[in-house]
C-alpha cells in the first residue's frame, strides 16, 4: 500500500451498471469489501454489483476526501460540512442520503454507514408518518383498527 | 374433536376429546370431570370462551359444538362461576384459536374471572409469536420446535407463503421430524408465469449439531448464495415462555434479538435474491437495510419520532418497540434511569408517562407548548427528579458513537458460502 507521490496504486472498480472508476487503492480501502478483495488479489476490475455509476461517483469523492483529511490536506470541519451538505443533503424519496447508506452497507464502510444514518434521523426529525412513508416508500399494511390503536396507544407523541 | 381448554386463573392446560356432534353441557361436563377440586364442580358454572372476553353460547341445548365453529385443535379458555349463567345469544363462528380484543372493549358481554389479572399487553411482536406458537403447536414442544415455529413466523411476516396447503401452515405432521426438516417458501408476489419455477422458492433445511441448531436456506435453482443462521440452543430459551400466559421484559427482549437475527440473517437475503433472480422489484430500499442498522437510525431520533417511525407500518412497529431502545430515550431525555421514579411495565410507557407529566406542567406553568425539536426551558427546576436540560438539537448533524460490533450477514451477500448471525 504505496502512498507516495510517485507510485500511488489505483485500483479499478466497475459499477452494477457497467461504468469503470479508478481510486486510490488507499482510498478504497475504506471498504471493508474493497480492503479483502485487493487484499486477495482479485483481478481488476473488481466488480460491486449492487452500486449503480451514481452512487459510486460519490462514495469514490467522499473517500478522496477522507484520504485528503487523513493527510491534512483539509480540516476534518470541511469533510463533515462536505458530507452534510453535498454528499447527503437530499431528502426526496430514494434521495442520496438512502443511496449512500445501501452502497455503504453493502460496501461495509463503517464511516459511511454512521454518516449517512445520521443524515436520515436529521431528516426524518420533522417529518409526519405519512411523510416518513413516502420518504422511505413503506406500504401502510395496518389494518384500519390497528391503525387506530396506534394512534390511540401513542397519541402523547402526537399532540 | 381434540380441544385444548385452559384456565384463565391457574394458567394450566387440559386436552379433551370430546366429539363434534357434543353439545356445550356435554363438554362443559366432560371438563368438570376433569378439573380436579374439593367439591365437584357444577358443569353449569363452567364459562368458556375463544378469546378470554366474550362466553360462548349456543342458541338450543341440543346444537353440536362444530356449529359453534370449534375445529379439532382449538385452544379455549375456561373458568369457574358461582353467578348463574345469563343467556344471551353470541354464537361465536370464528374458527381461529384465541383472539386477543382491546382491553377497553365496551358494551360486550364479559366473562366473569375468578382472581384474573388484568390482561398485559403484550408488544406486537410478542402477540404475534404467541398466536403463531397457539395455531402450530397443541402438543409438548422442545427447544427446537418453538425455534422452528418463531422463523416460520418470520417468513410470514417477510411476505413468504409455505409452498403447499393454505400457505400459511407448516407442513402436516412436521413437529417429530424437526431435526430433518426441510422447508420451501415462496414469495406471495411471484406468480406462475415466470420461467424459471425453481427461483420462486426459498428452501430451508434445519440441522442439530451438539448444543447448536443450525439453519441454511437458499433460493432453489442451482446458482445461489447460501444464507446460514447458527444458535446455541440454550439462547432458544425464552421462546419456551411464548406458550405461558407471561413473558418477562429479559425473556421479551432475547426473543426480539432472536427476531432481527432471523430476519436479518434469512428471510431478508433470501428475499432480495428472489426478487433479483425473478427481476422484481425489490422491497423498498429503507426496509431492505438490516434490522442493526434501522435501529441504529432509530437511536438517533428523539422519542416522539421513534413513536411516528413506529406508526408507518407493521414491521417497523415490532422494531420501534424494542424495549432497549425506549431506555436509551428516557436517559437522553430524562436522565440517569437510576433514581427513576417513574412506573410503568416497561421504559417505552415511562417514557410517555415522563413526557406526558413533562409537557403538562409546562403548558400549565410556563404557558408554553412544546415544538417539536426544540425544548423550552423552565427558570425553575420544578421536578427535582428529572434533568429537564434537553438534548442539544444542533442543525450541524450530531456525531454518534461508534457503530456496535454486530456481524450483519446481509453485508456478505454475493460472496458464494456466507455465515450469518451467530449468536
Amino acid at each position: 500500500m504505496e502512498t507516495s507521490t510517485c507510485s500511488k496504486k489505483i485500483v479499478q472498480l466497475r459499477s452494477s451498471d457497467g461504468q469503470l472508476f479508478e481510486v486510490d487503492e488507499e482510498a478504497a480501502m475504506s471498504s471493508e469489501i474493497l480492503k479483502n478483495m485487493i487484499e486477495m488479489g482479485m483481478p481488476s476490475p473488481l466488480p460491486l454489483y449492487e452500486v449503480d455509476a451514481t452512487t459510486l461517483a460519490m462514495i469514490v469523492e467522499s473517500w478522496n476526501r477522507r484520504l485528503q483529511e487523513k493527510r491534512g490536506e483539509i480540516t476534518e470541519a470541511e469533510l463533515e460540512r462536505w458530507e452534510e451538505e453535498e454528499l447527503l443533503k437530499s431528502k426526496e424519496p430514494d434521495g442520496d442520503a438512502i443511496c449512500v447508506l445501501l452502497a455503504a452497507n453493502y460496501l461495509e464502510d463503517e464511516h459511511l454507514i454512521d454518516r449517512a444514518g445520521e443524515a436520515i434521523a436529521h431528516h426524518i426529525k420533522d417529518m409526519t408518518v405519512e411523510e416518513v412513508r413516502d420518504y422511505f416508500e413503506i406500504e401502510n399494511d395496518f389494518e384500519r383498527e390497528e391503525e387506530e390503536k396506534v394512534f390511540q396507544q401513542n397519541a402523547w407523541a402526537f399532540h | 374433536m381434540k380441544l385444548r381448554i385452559r384456565s384463565l386463573a391457574a394458567k394450566e392446560t387440559i386436552r379433551i376429546d370430546a366429539p363434534g356432534s357434543s353439545s356445550l353441557l356435554d363438554l362443559k361436563t366432560l371438563l368438570a370431570g376433569h378439573l380436579s377440586s374439593a367439591a365437584p364442580i357444577p358443569p353449569e358454572s363452567i364459562r368458556l370462551s375463544l378469546n378470554r372476553d366474550d362466553e360462548l353460547f349456543s342458541s338450543s341445548p341440543d346444537d353440536p359444538i362444530s356449529s359453534l365453529g370449534l375445529t379439532s385443535g382449538d385452544l379455549l379458555f375456561y373458568s369457574v362461576s358461582s353467578e348463574p349463567q345469563t343467556v344471551a345469544v353470541t354464537k361465536n363462528l370464528d374458527p381461529a384459536p384465541s383472539r386477543e380484543l382491546p382491553a377497553d372493549q365496551k358494551g360486550k358481554d364479559r366473562m366473569e374471572m375468578d382472581a384474573k389479572p388484568a390482561a398485559v399487553e403484550n408488544s406486537p411482536l410478542i402477540s404475534l409469536l404467541k398466536k403463531a406458537m397457539e395455531v402450530e403447536g397443541g402438543r409438548a414442544m422442545g427447544i427446537l420446535e418453538h425455534f422452528v415455529i418463531t422463523l416460520h413466523a418470520a417468513f410470514l411476516d417477510s411476505g413468504f407463503f409455505v409452498v403447499g396447503g393454505d400457505g400459511s401452515r407448516l407442513p402436516l405432521g412436521w413437529a417429530p421430524e424437526a431435526s430433518t426438516l426441510s422447508l420451501r417458501y415462496t414469495l406471495g408476489q411471484v406468480d406462475g408465469e415466470m420461467f424459471d419455477l425453481d427461483a420462486k422458492v426459498a428452501v430451508l433445511k434445519f440441522s442439530v449439531m451438539g448444543q447448536y441448531i443450525m439453519v441454511y436456506g437458499y433460493v432453489a435453482g442451482g446458482s445461489s448464495d447460501s444464507y446460514r443462521v447458527c444458535l446455541d440452543a440454550l439462547k432458544l430459551v425464552p421462546l419456551g415462555t411464548l406458550n405461558t400466559d407471561s413473558v418477562s421484559d429479559k425473556e421479551e427482549k432475547e426473543i426480539f434479538e432472536l427476531w432481527k437475527v432471523m430476519k436479518d440473517g434469512l428471510c431478508l437475503p433470501l428475499q432480495i435474491d428472489i426478487c433479483l433472480k425473478n427481476r422484481l422489484p425489490s422491497p423498498p430500499c429503507f426496509m431492505r437495510l438490516s434490522d442493526d442498522i434501522k435501529t441504529k437510525i432509530l437511536s438517533s431520533l428523539p422519542g416522539v419520532n421513534v413513536v411516528k417511525v413506529g406508526a408507518t407500518c407493521s414491521e417497523l412497529r415490532q422494531l420501534c418497540s424494542d424495549d432497549n431502545l425506549w431506555k436509551q430515550k428516557f436517559e437522553e431525555e430524562f436522565g440517569s434511569t437510576d433514581r427513576m421514579t417513574i412506573a410503568g411495565r416497561n421504559w417505552k410507557e415511562r417514557f410517555a408517562r415522563a413526557w406526558k407529566e413533562e409537557t403538562t406542567c409546562k403548558r400549565s406553568c410556563l404557558g408554553t407548548t412544546r415544538r417539536f425539536g426544540f425544548v423550552s426551558r423552565p427558570s425553575l427546576p420544578l421536578f427535582p427528579d428529572f434533568d429537564l436540560s434537553p438534548p442539544a438539537h444542533r442543525v450541524v448533524l450530531p456525531r454518534l458513537p461508534s457503530r456496535q460490533q454486530f456481524p450483519s450477514p446481509y453485508n456478505r451477500l454475493n460472496r458464494g458460502g456466507h455465515f450469518g448471525g451467530m449468536l
